[in-house]
């Protein structure tokens, strides 16, 4: 992956089809209107005739309207506020500097005697606006109709607010767009003034649209390096190596990278910084990295793109999502479609869904060209956090997982109702701290990039995360209000469903597992270590017999080692326990609590399984079926103490979990009546 | 022509690409550059002296992952330097920065491994190289540097160290290439009857050359072909080195 050259080429390919040189700067609005609102584009119209600041409706607000008023957003950090179009909300600027940073920015440029820098000059010796106040107004309050109207009303400008005080009235402080709202005298809440556009009402009549006057558009282009550069070489220049195209050129400079957007990709390379300095001297960044113009342009055009495009959000966290043609050319729209089908693949519920429309749709026939780069960050506005980068993953390989994990949840469908890819982000736990912030959301992350890149996984590490996901996970449904692991979707589980919830984590556990196994990515072989039962019991009850025989079918498919199969019985037991308590108005079920999910030895394993015998004996539960899964215990488990046990202290209580997981919604041929209705009461929940 | 060829190994790896600031992202291979800078540091060059001496037309680098290799992130803590006396570690914030780390598959048992392969158009420096590497022990047999993958706290090692007879072939033909690959020299890549987990194909743009004044030049970045696997990948190609012991490698270009 080579992200300035991803980006730029990207830009270069957007920039096809009827798209102005301003595009890449051309912003969309960030206000959020609800289904109701109609928004209007509004001008702040400076009446030379009538000789006031005034607020018109022009239209309603269209998509069009940012293109056709150049809408740039407001400009990051310290720099000059002399864009002229703004949103109602972003309102402060255009009653306050942008007159005076815009005159300044003219003068730097030596514009300021031409035609826009005459009509400002203008407005302000006629005290319509002030061009070299630093704060403050910066159109002068008195002209404002509303003051006309009403000489003696106060109007105090704030930092995110208007103060207004009428006589024998308390003041008010109004946000940007009730102040609008004064002018247009409109009371209803639902029309919005979202997008404001200054204009000049000249004597004669003419209105002039300051944000599409020539000169403007100069002064943006030359401040942004837009537009063609000159590459004809002047007595004295250098010439530099243009790390994007490799060209020799006069406008070779790391500068470019100041106008990049603080949150936008372009900013993982963003090279004026000290550290990028050799000798720490401050200067010599183009040793490190620079552009050409011409590149500047693209990578600008392709940071607009990628932000609209190729952003998403996975696992809680952005992400660009960049797909990347292996060799040759690569076309630009079919990138587009394919990141709008990776998306859905992390959130699909069903992988076989995706799949699905993966065969039906368009891109099914080119998947093996393309390879996919993630970029997980993080940003406060300010600057860019990677957090991780999974890169060069073959769509084919993306496409065999999702297959993959299809095809193990399908063996569990009685089960297990779906496994995709995106819900690995809910089986493993995450911390977030108070601000919300995902804490270790590295171990998912890491975890999605083994598995895509085809790295090695510990298998202890998965048993791990699983036992994990069910301490944290029953801790949190124990409390009043669940307020961590929010990505576990607790919520559902709440009110007596802990049973389901233990059952999902366990069955995509194992839908994992296995997957990592059959892609060969595990440290060690987890399943396949057992051997198909070669008696059948015989406990002269059919249902017993039978349940057994069902379990035993199960582990054999799973293929789960002897070790493991004595532990699934021990949780078939413990299921059992639970169940009799929760009848026994115990809804809590307290024999949980001798699980102990940081781990067990075996030891202590042998105490529960002593543990559980007592309370079956205590709930007057020692029933034939009860004794069926003793007589499996023991088979599998042979008593031996000294032998050396292979399975982890985690993995000891996955397997264990695994029986009470396989339990749950599944019927015990030994229920009571009054169990059987009991049981029936809790509706199994969806997957 | 003699070739000269040995291992550079460690434990972790960091090889900052060039673009990126405040996360330190990495190749996955040290670029030619950064080859040529370890060369330089075991012959015992002072800093930003050597690039004409190691420039794409008097020396010639191949280099091949030899064993699995992956990227994780960490956060590394670094002390805050905007100047001169920030070294001494007063200054009251350090800079929490994610640095991207080349590690083994297996951490804990294997290591990076990459065979490098040097021609150099003038004897005595192929001499020098030959008698500081060319022995019998591991270790770092440097003149002026530590060897380190990168950054300085990935101490690595050098190993077998020989010399090797090569022939260089130009013909367009479909050979098994043990190197990474440049991209303009690759015709196609041959992916029929490809093992499973045989490939893990990558491209990387790495910066192969800088003028004397630390410069890059017009030809000083390539596109390189990777496979992770350390596997050879069979490939239609233009040209390449052909080997004594029959491997084939192609010079980074």
């Amino acid at each position: 992956m080579n992200l300035p050259q991803l980006t730029a080429y990207i830009g270069k390919n957007a920039n096809v089809g009827g798209n102005n040189e301003f595009s890449s700067l051309i912003k969309g609005l960030k206000v959020k209107l609800k289904e109701e609102d109609l928004p209007y584009t509004v001008f702040l119209v400076f009446d030379l005739q009538n000789k006031e600041i005034n607020f018109e409706v022009k239209d309603e607000f269209k998509e069009k309207h940012l293109d056709e008023y150049y809408y740039f957003g407001n400009n990051s950090a310290a720099a000059a506020q002399y864009y002229l179009v703004r949103e109602s909300n972003s309102l402060k600027y255009l009653l306050g500097k942008v007159w005076t940073d815009l005159y300044q920015t003219l003068s730097r440029y030596n514009l300021q005697d031409r035609e826009m820098g005459q009509l400002l000059k203008k407005l302000a010796d006629q005290s319509y606006i002030f061009i070299n106040k630093k704060d403050g107004w910066g159109i002068n309050p008195d002209k404002l109709t509303i003051i006309k109207e009403q000489p003696q009303l106060e109007v105090e400008l704030l930092s995110n607010s208007v103060k207004i005080k009428a006589p024998e009235q308390e003041e008010k402080k109004l946000n940007y767009e009730s102040f609008i709202r004064l002018f247009i005298k409109d009371e209803n809440k639902h029309n919005r003034f979202v997008l404001v556009v200054p204009v000049v009402k000249m004597e004669s009549g003419e209105e002039v649209v300051l944000s599409t006057h020539k000169d403007y558009l100069e002064l943006v282009k030359l401040v942004n390096n837009l537009g063609p550069s000159s590459s004809e070489k002047k007595p004295g220049e250098k010439e530099k190596v243009c790390y994007l195209c490799g060209r020799t050129r006069t406008d070779v400079s790391s500068k470019y990278s100041k106008k990049f957007s603080r949150s936008g990709i372009n900013k993982i390379f963003t090279t004026t910084t000290i550290n990028t300095s050799p000798y720490l001297r401050d200067f010599n960044y183009d040793y490190v990295y620079a552009t050409c113009q011409e590149c500047y342009q693209k990578l600008l055009a392709g940071e607009k793109i990628i932000s609209e495009r190729f952003k998403g959000r996975i696992a809680g966290e952005d992400v660009f999502i960049i797909p990347e043609g292996l060799f040759g050319n690569f076309d630009y729209n079919h990138l587009y479609k394919l990141k709008k089908d990776i998306d859905l693949a992390f959130q699909i519920s069903k992988a076989d869904e995706w799949l699905q429309q993966l065969e039906t749709g368009a891109m099914g026939d080119n998947l093996n060209q393309y390879a996919l780069n993630f970029i997980f960050y993080r940003s406060d506005g300010n600057s860019v956090t990677i957090l991780e980068t999974i890169e060069d993953v073959p769509v084919l390989r993306f496409q065999r997982i999702l297959e993959k994990l299809a095809e193990e949840a399908f063996k569990l469908q009685a089960h297990l109702r779906s496994m995709s890819i995106g819900h690995i982000y809910r089986i493993i736990p995450v911390r977030i701290n108070r601000q919300g912030e995902q804490l270790d959301i590295g171990r998912v992350l890491s975890f999605y990039k083994a598995l895509l890149n085809g790295e090695q996984v510990k298998a202890g590490n998965l048993f791990s995360y699983a036992v994990e996901a069910l301490d944290k996970g029953l801790r949190q449904l124990s409390k009043e209000k669940i307020d961590n692991f929010i990505n576990l979707n607790l919520r559902r589980y709440q009110n007596g469903y802990e049973d389901f919830y233990i059952k999902n984590i366990i069955m995509r556990y194992l839908v994992l597992i296995h997957t990592c196994q059959g892609f060969g990515i595990l440290d060690k072989k987890v399943f396949g270590g057992g051997e198909r039962m070669n008696e059948e019991i015989t406990t002269g009850s059919e249902k017993v017999d039978s349940a057994i025989k069902n379990m035993e079918a199960f582990l054999y498919r799973q293929g789960l080692c002897p070790e493991a199969r004595a532990l699934f019985y021990v949780g078939v037991l413990l299921y059992r326990v639970a169940l009799a308590q929760w009848f026994k108005e115990h809804k809590k079920k307290p024999v949980l609590k001798k699980v102990h999910f940081q781990g067990m030895n075996q030891k202590e394993v042998y105490q529960l399984y002593n543990d559980l015998l007592e309370k079956l004996r205590q709930y007057n539960r020692w029933s034939l079926f009860s004794e069926a899964v003793m007589n499996r215990f023991h088979h599998y488990y042979s008593g031996n103490f000294e032998r050396k046990w292979p399975l982890s202290e985690q993995a000891n209580v996955f397997y264990i979990m695994s029986g009470y997981a396989y339990m749950v919604g599944t019927k015990a041929p030994d229920l009571t009546p009054e169990e059987e209705k009991a049981q029936e009461d809790i509706v199994p929940e969806e997957n | 022509m003699k070739i000269f060829s040995f291992h550079l190994r460690g434990k972790m790896a960091h090889f900052r690409k060039y673009y990126s600031n405040s996360s330190a992202l990495s190749y996955f291979i040290p670029p030619r550059t950064t080859v040529a800078g370890i060369l330089a540091g075991l012959l015992g060059r002072e800093r930003d002296t050597y690039y004409h001496e190691f420039s794409l037309e008097k020396c010639q680098i191949a280099l091949a992952t030899r064993a699995p290799i992956k990227k994780c992130m960490q956060k590394l803590n670094l002390l805050m330097i905007k100047g001169d006396r920030d070294f001494n570690g007063s200054a009251e914030y350090p800079s929490q920065t994610a640095t991207e780390f080349i590690i083994p598959h297996n951490l804990q048992k294997g290591y990076i491994d990459y065979q490098i392969w040097v021609v150099h158009e003038d004897d005595k420096v192929m001499t020098k190289l030959e008698n500081l590497i060319k022995k019998d022990f591991v270790g770092y047999f440097s003149k002026g540097i530590s060897v380190a993958l990168g950054t300085a706290y990935n101490l690595g090692w050098l190993e077998k160290g020989r010399l090797i007879e090569g022939k260089e072939i130009k013909a367009t033909t479909v050979v098994n290439i043990n190197s990474v690959i440049p991209q303009k020299k690759c015709v196609e890549i041959v992916v029929d009857e490809v093992a499973d987990g045989q490939y893990r194909l990558i491209k990387e743009e790495v910066p192969l050359e800088f003028d004397k004044d630390r410069k890059i030049t017009p030809h000083g970045l390539g596109n390189m072909i990777i496979n992770l696997t350390g596997q050879p990948v069979k490939v239609n190609i233009d040209s390449f080195v052909c080997l004594e012991n029959g491997e084939n490698i192609t010079w980074m270009e």
